[in-house]
C-alpha cells in the first residue's frame, strides 16, 4: 500500500487551471537538490486507501469547479505506486470521464514504454500530461513552465487517438 | 487601446527596478459577452489584467453584471457598476434629474460614513456593560440577547441616520468657493449654481457602515457566519440594514446606503476599547483588531471557493460599497487559468467587487521580486520592502505605513489556496 505525503486540495502551482495535487511517497532517483526530499521515503505520510480516493473523488470538483489532478511524488510511477496511482485514475475517470490528468515522474516517456507493463500503459493511454525526466540541478531553470530542469520534458497526449 | 496601454504600464512597473506602481489604483470592469469568455471581443484584455494583477495586485474586479446595479443602461458605459478604488459604490440615485439614468455613476461619489461598532452593541445585549459587577450575567437566554441586539441596533442605526442628516446638512452649507473647481467644471452631477451646492450633493450617497460582523456573532451565538447558524443571523442583522436604508431613502429623499467600512484605523482603536473594557475574550477580542465589515475573519483557514461562497450571501445587502478579497501565493504569475477560474467564480457568485492580494515583496538593493521573508535570495540584502494591500489601497512597506492592528492583521492572513 502506498503512502501519500501530502494532498494539496486546490493548487495553483501544479498544472494550468486549479488542480487537486496528489504527492506520493517513495521514489529511488534520489536526484541532487530534490523539491520534496522527505518524500523519497516510501513510509513518509499518511495511508493511501479506498477512503483517500472517495474523498480525492468528491472534492475534485467541489464548489461546481471541475479541477486537474495533478499527481506527483516522490516518484508516482515506480513499482511499489504503480497500482495505487492507477486505481486512483481509474475511479476518478469513471466519474469524470473528461477529467485532465497531469502526471510528474522521474522517469523519461522512453523508459516508461520499455517496462513493457499493462499498468503503465493504461495509466499513459489515461492522462493529459505527462512531465518526464530526472531532475537535473546544473539545468535547473526556473523559468520553465510546469519543471523544474531544462532536460525534463511536457509531453501532451492527444486525447482523440485513445 | 488606451486599457491596453494601462495594464501594459502596470506589468512594466516604475523606475530602474520595474517596481510596482502603488497608485493609481486600477479596476476592471468584467462584462459577460464583452470580456468574460474566450470569443469575446475584449477577452484579450481580461486576460492581461489577470497577469497584471499576479505581478502587480491592480487591477480589482467590478462586476457589470452584478444584480445590484439592475436598471442600468448597456449602452451607458456612465451606469456601469463601478466602485472608487476602496470600495466605495453608488447605487441608484433618488434625485436623477428627468432624463438621467439613476445608475449613472459619474459626478457622485460618498458624502459621509457613519460607522456602528456591532461587537460593543453585542456586549451591551447581553447585559454586560463593562462594569464589573455586571459581568456574570448569566440569567439572559439566547434568544434574549439576540433580540436585544436587534433592538439596540435598530436604535443605533437610527442615531446613525440622524448624525449623517446633521453632517450633510452642515456640508451642505458650505459656499461653492470651498471646491471651486469641482463645481464649476462638471465635475458633480446635477449643480445648479442658484440653488448651492446642496443640488450636487444630494446625488451623493450617505452610508451607515459596520465593523465586526465575525466578532459580533461569536459573542451573540458563539460561532461566525462560516456556520449556517451564523449565517442566519448574519443575513438578519444585514436585512435590518438595508431595509432602514431603504426607509430612510424614501422618507429623507437621500441616496442612504448599507457600507462595509474599511475601518482601517477604527478596526484598531475601537479593539482597544473593548480589550480595555472586557479584557480578551477568544474568538472576540484575541487579537489586535476587529474583523473588516462582513469578512470572514482572516485567520480563518478556508478556500478562495467557500470564502467567496460565504462573503457573496452578504455582499447583495450593501448599494454602498463593499470588497472581497482572497488571498492567493505569488506563484500565480506562472498560473493565470487558476486566477481566471477564481475571477470568474467570484462574477458568477454575484460578488460586486473582487480583489486579490498577492504577496509582493521587492528587495531595495537588486530589485528582485517575489514572496521573501527576510533575505534576498538573489543578493543576500535584508533590505528588503513588503508591498501589502492592507485596506483598499497599496502603501508602501506595511510594517511602516498602518497601525499596529492592521499590521497584526496582515501578518495573520491566511492563503486560501496554495
Amino acid at each position: 500500500m502506498s503512502k501519500i505525503a501530502g494532498i494539496y486540495w486546490d493548487d495553483t502551482a501544479a498544472a494550468p487551471g486549479i488542480s487537486l495535487s496528489v504527492y506520493f511517497s517513495g521514489c529511488h532517483f534520489h536526484c541532487p537538490g530534490c523539491h520534496n526530499p522527505e518524500a523519497q521515503d516510501f513510509n513518509y505520510g499518511e495511508d493511501f486507501n479506498i477512503t483517500t480516493i472517495r474523498t480525492i473523488m468528491e472534492k475534485l470538483n467541489k464548489n461546481g469547479v471541475m479541477r486537474t489532478l495533478s499527481i506527483l511524488g516522490g516518484e508516482p510511477l515506480c513499482d511499489e505506486n504503480l497500482g495505487d496511482v492507477m486505481r486512483l485514475i481509474g475511479w476518478c475517470k469513471l466519474d469524470y470521464p473528461d477529467l485532465k490528468i497531469y502526471v510528474w515522474t522521474g522517469y523519461t516517456l522512453e523508459e516508461l514504454e520499455a517496462r513493457d507493463d499493462e499498468d503503465v500503459r493504461t495509466i499513459l493511454r489515461n492522462i493529459t500530461c505527462l512531465i518526464d525526466g530526472r531532475y537535473e540541478q546544473d539545468k535547473r531553470d526556473i523559468t520553465l513552465p510546469l519543471r523544474g530542469s531544462s532536460n525534463q520534458r511536457v509531453i501532451y497526449f492527444d486525447k482523440k487517438e485513445n | 487601446m488606451v486599457i491596453k496601454a494601462l495594464l501594459e504600464g502596470s506589468l512594466h512597473g516604475v523606475g530602474k527596478y520595474h517596481k510596482t506602481p502603488i497608485f493609481p489604483c486600477g479596476i476592471f470592469q468584467c462584462m459577460k459577452g464583452v470580456n468574460r469568455a474566450p470569443g469575446d471581443p475584449n477577452y484579450d484584455m481580461y486576460r492581461l489584467a489577470l497577469q497584471s494583477t499576479a505581478q502587480r495586485i491592480y487591477p480589482n474586479y467590478a462586476n457589470v453584471d452584478w444584480s445590484g446595479n439592475a436598471g442600468y443602461d448597456i449602452n451607458d458605459p456612465k451606469t456601469y457598476f463601478s466602485t472608487m478604488g476602496c470600495r466605495t459604490a453608488n447605487g441608484a440615485d433618488i434625485n436623477a434629474e428627468p432624463g438621467v439614468n439613476p445608475q449613472t455613476k459619474d459626478g457622485r461619489g460618498n458624502i459621509c460614513p457613519v460607522t456602528i461598532i456591532m461587537p460593543t452593541l453585542a456586549m451591551e445585549a447581553k447585559g454586560l456593560t463593562g462594569n464589573i459587577t455586571n459581568q456574570m450575567n448569566e440569567d439572559i437566554s439566547q434568544e434574549e440577547t439576540i433580540e436585544n441586539f436587534m433592538d439596540l441596533l435598530d436604535k443605533k442605526i437610527h442615531e446613525a441616520k440622524d448624525m449623517l442628516l446633521e453632517r450633510f446638512n452642515w456640508i451642505c452649507s458650505q459656499s461653492p468657493a470651498s471646491a471651486k473647481f469641482m463645481y464649476e467644471n462638471h465635475t458633480m452631477m446635477g449643480y445648479h449654481p442658484e440653488e448651492g451646492i446642496r443640488s450636487a450633493l444630494k446625488h451623493g450617497t450617505i452610508v451607515i457602515g459596520q465593523l465586526g460582523l465575525a466578532e459580533t456573532l461569536q459573542i451573540l451565538i458563539g460561532c461566525d457566519h462560516t456556520t449556517e447558524e451564523g449565517m442566519e443571523l448574519a443575513k438578519r442583522i444585514e436585512a435590518l440594514f438595508k431595509k432602514r436604508c431603504a426607509e430612510f431613502k424614501q422618507e429623507y429623499k437621500l441616496n442612504f446606503g448599507v457600507y462595509y467600512t474599511p475601518a482601517e484605523n477604527l478596526c484598531y482603536t475601537a479593539m482597544k476599547k473593548f480589550q480595555k473594557k472586557y479584557g480578551k475574550i477568544e474568538n472576540v477580542s484575541d487579537h489586535d483588531y476587529f474583523t473588516n465589515s462582513i469578512h470572514v475573519p482572516v485567520w480563518h483557514e478556508i478556500s478562495v471557493f467557500d470564502k467567496i461562497d460565504i462573503e457573496s450571501q452578504l455582499t447583495g445587502y450593501s448599494s454602498a460599497g463593499c470588497i472581497t478579497y482572497v488571498e492567493v501565493p505569488s506563484g500565480v504569475k506562472n498560473n493565470i487559468d487558476a486566477l481566471e477560474i477564481i475571477v470568474n467564480y467570484a462574477m458568477d457568485h454575484d460578488i460586486p467587487y473582487f480583489a486579490l492580494n498577492v504577496p509582493l515583496d521587492s528587495c531595495n538593493d537588486c530589485g528582485y521580486q517575489d514572496e521573501i521573508n527576510d533575505t534576498c535570495p538573489q543578493c543576500g540584502s535584508h533590505n528588503i520592502s513588503h508591498l501589502r494591500r492592507v485596506t483598499g489601497y497599496l502603501t508602501g512597506s506595511y510594517k511602516d505605513a498602518f497601525n499596529w492592528g492592521k499590521q497584526k492583521e496582515t501578518e495573520d492572513r491566511v492563503k486560501h489556496i496554495h
